[in-house]
């Protein structure tokens, strides 16, 4: 979503600016104890939080739960939120930590299925591959179609990625953020979210080759 | 696979099509690369998997949010928040930002009180030590002067 150049560009500057200042306010209003201001965020990003988590997770109800978090964790930090920085990377920005630390958690529960694993080898118990054991459930969502191969294929890809590209990917190609801003997002100068990018491309141009 | 400032056609479709995800090419650009994709089936075979890859990744099947969402996060909330908070939140969701303003406000008022309370004793008992000293040294002086 190259929407960093000309006019198209600049629209959707404009666009942002407002929906940042209708954020804003709304966030000014929460503040002041107006529990409706949080309804409206929470109905204006829940497709774009949950979105974010599902290509990060792969699984519905982990998806379900993170963007769940994402808004109670949001709304609990409201009076630390930075005026000045857009609502929507900052919501991003929870919801990307929350799903990195939820990837790291699966890596540490894999590790630790591993070790029970190679102490069932070692007594002798059946040789079962890891994968079986701990490999997360891919659900496809009911409201996609399963005839997309290639966007199975795709996410596949995707998840082999390590979490920094894939939220890279996740953020600039399907949320439509600028370098600059996932840079915020992630904490990270643009140029290192622009190297992420181009390697993250390339690794999934390897991954691919043969299906598209 | 000629090159131009120091650099092959290769090298240069490898560098476009590695930034094709970031920005539009300008048409200079852009028809250099074709130009040379051409006459260079491996770099086409890139160019044509990038431009793929791109095309694919932003154009997943969006999803929504499970129905019911947002009042399962709102409900979660409410649950959440302490019990004097839920207190503070009226039947519109406000919270009673009227009795915290009260109450601040009559706290002011009984501080100010306080304040010009002990600023006026203070200066009574500031104008008595006044007198009083006033009224030793002119003893002290008729003593000295008498003598
Ligand atoms: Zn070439």
């Amino acid at each position: 979503m190259n929407k960093d150049n000309g006019e198209a560009g600049a629209q959707h500057r404009k666009k942002l600016m407002l929906e940042g200042r209708e954020d804003t306010r709304a966030v000014r209003e929460c503040l002041q104890g107006k529990i409706e201001a949080f309804e409206f965020l929470v109905k204006k990003y829940q497709d774009p939080v949950y979105y974010i988590a599902y290509r990060m997770v792969s699984n519905q109800e982990e998806a379900k739960d993170l963007a769940q978090e994402t808004f109670v964790k949001a709304f609990e930090k409201l009076d630390t939120f930075n005026m000045k920085m857009p609502f929507r990377s900052w919501l991003y920005k929870i919801c990307s930590n929350l799903t990195i630390d939820n990837l790291r958690g699966r890596k540490g529960r894999e590790i630790s299925v591993r070790i029970a694993n190679d102490a069932r080898e070692t007594e002798g118990g059946r040789n079962m591959h890891l994968a079986e054991f701990v490999a997360p459930e891919r659900e496809i969502p009911e409201n996609v179609s399963l005839s997309n191969d290639i966007s199975r294929y795709v996410q596949e890809a995707l998840d082999g990625l390590p979490e920094n590209y894939r939220l890279v990917m996740v953020l600039h190609h399907m949320e439509g953020l600028n370098y600059a801003e996932i840079g915020k997002v992630l904490g990270v100068p643009r140029n290192t979210v622009k190297t992420w990018a181009h390697r993250a491309r390339g690794e999934l141009c390897g991954s691919l080759k043969g299906v598209v | 696979m000629s090159g131009n400032g120091g650099e092959t056609g290769c090298e240069f479709a490898l560098r476009t099509i590695e930034i094709l995800g970031d920005q539009k090419l300008g048409p200079g650009r852009r028809s250099r690369l074709r130009r040379h994709i051409e006459t260079c089936p491996e770099c086409k075979a890139d160019f044509e998997r990038m431009t793929a890859v791109i095309d694919i990744l932003e154009n997943m099947p969006r999803m929504s949010a499970p129905e019911g969402f947002a009042d399962k996060v709102l409900e979660v909330i409410m649950a959440y928040m302490p019990v004097g908070d839920l207190d503070s939140i009226d039947e519109h969701g406000h919270r009673k930002v009227w009795i915290a303003g009260a109450v601040f406000g009559v706290s002011i008022a009984l501080g100010l009180a306080v304040v010009r309370h002990f600023i006026e004793h203070e200066g009574e008992n500031g104008i008595d030590q006044d007198d009083e000293r006033v009224s030793k040294e002119r003893e002290s002086y008729a003593a000295a002067t008498s003598s």
